[in-house]
């Protein structure tokens, strides 16, 4: 019980989910901006290939009488409208539980029917542990009003607006979230990929595609195939059509390092790797977290390089740990351990 | 405990000063709603370390500030339970509560669930400024247990659309030759003529149509996979579900003006890496608009 709450609940002023608020929502803002409008090609659709997941449509069954279609509108509406307030920190909690709410329900609209946006997952989760973060007030409109209204306490202007300390919990789940889906990628390679991962034949696999026109996300799909399947089972086709592969753009760079299966190989053990290592993040001494928080916030930036897939809102998430109060008000003392805590309670 | 002499008032031109723990989570919280909920503009909120309070009070002390809230007014001085609920009727919002504080017999357990929480505020409830209470430790674990599994569920299950995770993320195995397939669409018209249509011209990206073929109506040959799993499939039944499919397909390509009348056909193409790039091509069957029918290519 102790280690549970030395973990999740130590105070610290070290941290400042407020700050990081502010870094995350202006990515969403500049994701949105190709986003939304990209959902024209769906919202305008409904019918029976682009329904929206089952918990979405069961959930909208409880407000009788809406139009699915009515309802992505005023998401997409809402969306808009939100995603600034949220990033300003007008209204800050409701403004955040509001569009993680939202945000949630358009992305599973856009992950319709066998398609998962897997880059938007962890920031969509994010924004959902924002708004119960405490601290998340913190360099918001909202501080702003209180400051001005504390103004006679003579508290200085930035240390109101930066808050006071708050527990860590929002810092750590979000790394254990990244953690969880990292070990979990590095396992399924293993497990299912196996040798094909670990010589580099997958990786070369996928970056020899081709790509189609890129399109909300659209390329090219292509499948897998299972030779030695029953005869009986392979009525549809000679080949035994097997699974869904995961969709990549190919580009330039990914065309290159394909045609050498050495460093398919290479990138595919640093994949692997880092995926697996990702968990020790909690266990690490300073420079070591920070070295592997960069490489993972390089190693979405050499996805998007070589797959054309865009992964900057994982990378996003890692400016997490950066203290940026501390970045704010004392330049030259912002890096913090993921650990430091007021009260060892 | 109860009210006290008739020395000290509030200033700032406020009625009532109200003297509370600043070093207490509870109490500034408290403090927070308090000046939301003041429509009035009676009560002037002051952290008891405020060295102008004692001056201003005299005749309070540190030891009784540190036990409890204290409202001070007006000759009145309330201290605890009885303050609280002093503040709550004078609060337009919260007015209601504050009666029903008021009536006969509140009093007692009041008092009493008073001082328990002020007693354990910064033992059991360790609400120092900034310290999470117990109430916000259980909560946020309760949070923290469920947002985990949640994560946790898509891979423990291997639910690979899962929303909240992404597994198997690439785990693809690769046939030696590098084999890749995909679907390709073609329109025979009523003179005979073929064309090669685009998978979206029904107005789905090809992508997520090429999914929906596959998982919802093609099927897979692995009776476990989560997409196209069809344990018992026949001919008959794929036929069947195909002819669902070129159902929509066609007449949403129609409405779009991109399918002419006369029969569509469906594809199966695979490129062999390790052959050149050599695409070799199956017919898998075709579609029927004017007979809404799918017929498999045995």
């Amino acid at each position: 019980m102790n280690a549970w709450n030395r973990f999740w609940f130590a105070t610290t002023g070290r941290h400042s989910i407020g700050f990081f608020r502010v870094l995350l929502c202006a990515w969403l803002c500049a994701d949105y901006l190709d986003f939304l409008p990209g959902l024209d090609s769906l919202l305008g659709r409904g019918g029976t290939f682009l329904a929206p997941s089952a918990g979405l449509r069961a959930a909208l069954r409880l407000i009788p009488g809406t139009d699915l279609r009515d309802v992505g509108e005023i998401g997409r509406a809402l969306a808009w409208v939100l995603a600034p307030l949220a990033l300003f920190g007008v209204g800050t909690r409701f403004s955040l539980l509001l569009l993680a709410v939202v945000n949630f329900a358009l992305r599973a609209w856009h992950s319709s029917w066998v398609y998962v946006g897997h880059a938007s997952i962890l920031p969509s989760l994010a924004l959902f542990i924002l708004a119960f973060a405490p601290g998340v007030r913190a360099w918001s409109v909202d501080a702003l009003l209180e400051a001005w209204r504390d103004r006679r306490r003579g508290r200085p202007l930035l240390e109101a607006l930066a808050g006071p300390p708050a527990a860590v919990w929002p810092v750590h789940l979000l790394l254990a979230c990244a953690a969880v889906l990292y070990a979990s990628a590095g396992v399924a390679k293993l497990r299912w990929g196996g040798r094909d991962w670990i010589t580099g034949r997958t990786l070369q696999w996928y970056l020899e595609g081709n790509a189609g026109q890129k399109r909300l996300g659209d390329s090219t799909q292509f499948f897998s195939a299972r030779r030695d399947a029953p005869p009986e089972a392979r009525f549809r086709d000679p080949w035994g059509l097997d699974k869904i592969a995961n969709s990549t753009m190919s580009t330039p760079a990914g065309r290159a390092i394909a045609t050498s299966l050495p460093l398919c190989a290479a990138a595919s053990w640093g994949a692997l790797l880092l995926e697996l290592a990702f968990p020790l993040v909690f266990f690490l001494r300073r420079p070591a977290q920070y070295a592997l928080l960069a490489s993972a916030a390089l190693f979405h930036a050499g996805i998007g390089a070589l797959m054309g897939i865009d992964f900057g809102g994982w990378a996003v998430l890692y400016l997490v740990a950066v203290d940026w109060n501390a970045l704010l008000t004392r330049p030259g003392a912002f890096l913090p351990g993921l650990h430091s805590a007021r009260a060892g309670s | 405990m109860g009210a006290a002499g008739s020395r000290g008032g509030a200033g700032g031109g406020a009625a009532w000063d109200v003297i509370y723990d600043g070093d207490c989570g509870i109490c500034e919280a408290t403090r927070g709603i308090g000046e939301r909920l003041d429509w009035l503009g009676l009560f002037r909120w002051r952290q008891n370390s405020d060295p102008g309070v004692l001056a201003d009070h005299p005749h309070l002390t540190r030891e009784a500030l540190d036990r409890a809230i204290h409202v001070v007014g007006r000759g009145r001085t309330l201290e605890g339970f009885e303050a609280a609920r002093f503040l709550m009727l004078r609060w337009p919002l919260a007015s209601l509560a504050g009666l029903l504080l008021h009536l006969p017999g509140m009093r007692g357990p009041g008092d009493l669930a008073y001082r328990w929480v002020a007693d354990h505020r910064k033992t059991v409830l360790a609400c120092r400024i900034g310290e999470p209470t117990i109430f916000h430790r259980f909560f946020a674990s309760l949070f923290i247990v469920a947002v985990l599994a949640l994560v946790a569920a898509g891979p423990v299950l291997r639910l690979e659309d899962w929303p909240l995770s992404c597994v198997p993320m690439f785990a693809t195995p690769v046939e030696p030759d590098g084999a890749r397939y995909s679907f390709r669409f073609s329109a025979v018209d009523a003179r005979g003529r073929a064309t090669e249509i685009p998978a979206d011209a029904c107005g789905v990206p090809e992508l997520r149509l090429e999914r929906v073929l596959f998982g919802r109506y093609y099927g897979s040959v692995d009776p476990g996979y989560e997409y196209g799993a069809f344990p018992g499939d026949t001919p008959e039944a794929f036929e069947k579900r195909m002819t669902e499919f070129f159902e929509v397909f066609a007449s949403a390509a129609q409405a779009r003006g991109r399918l002419p009348e006369g029969t569509v056909g469906l594809r199966l193409d695979v490129v062999r890496q390790a052959r050149g790039g050599r695409i070799e091509r199956h017919p898998c069957g075709t579609y029927a608009i004017g007979e809404r029918r799918f017929r498999r290519r045995p």
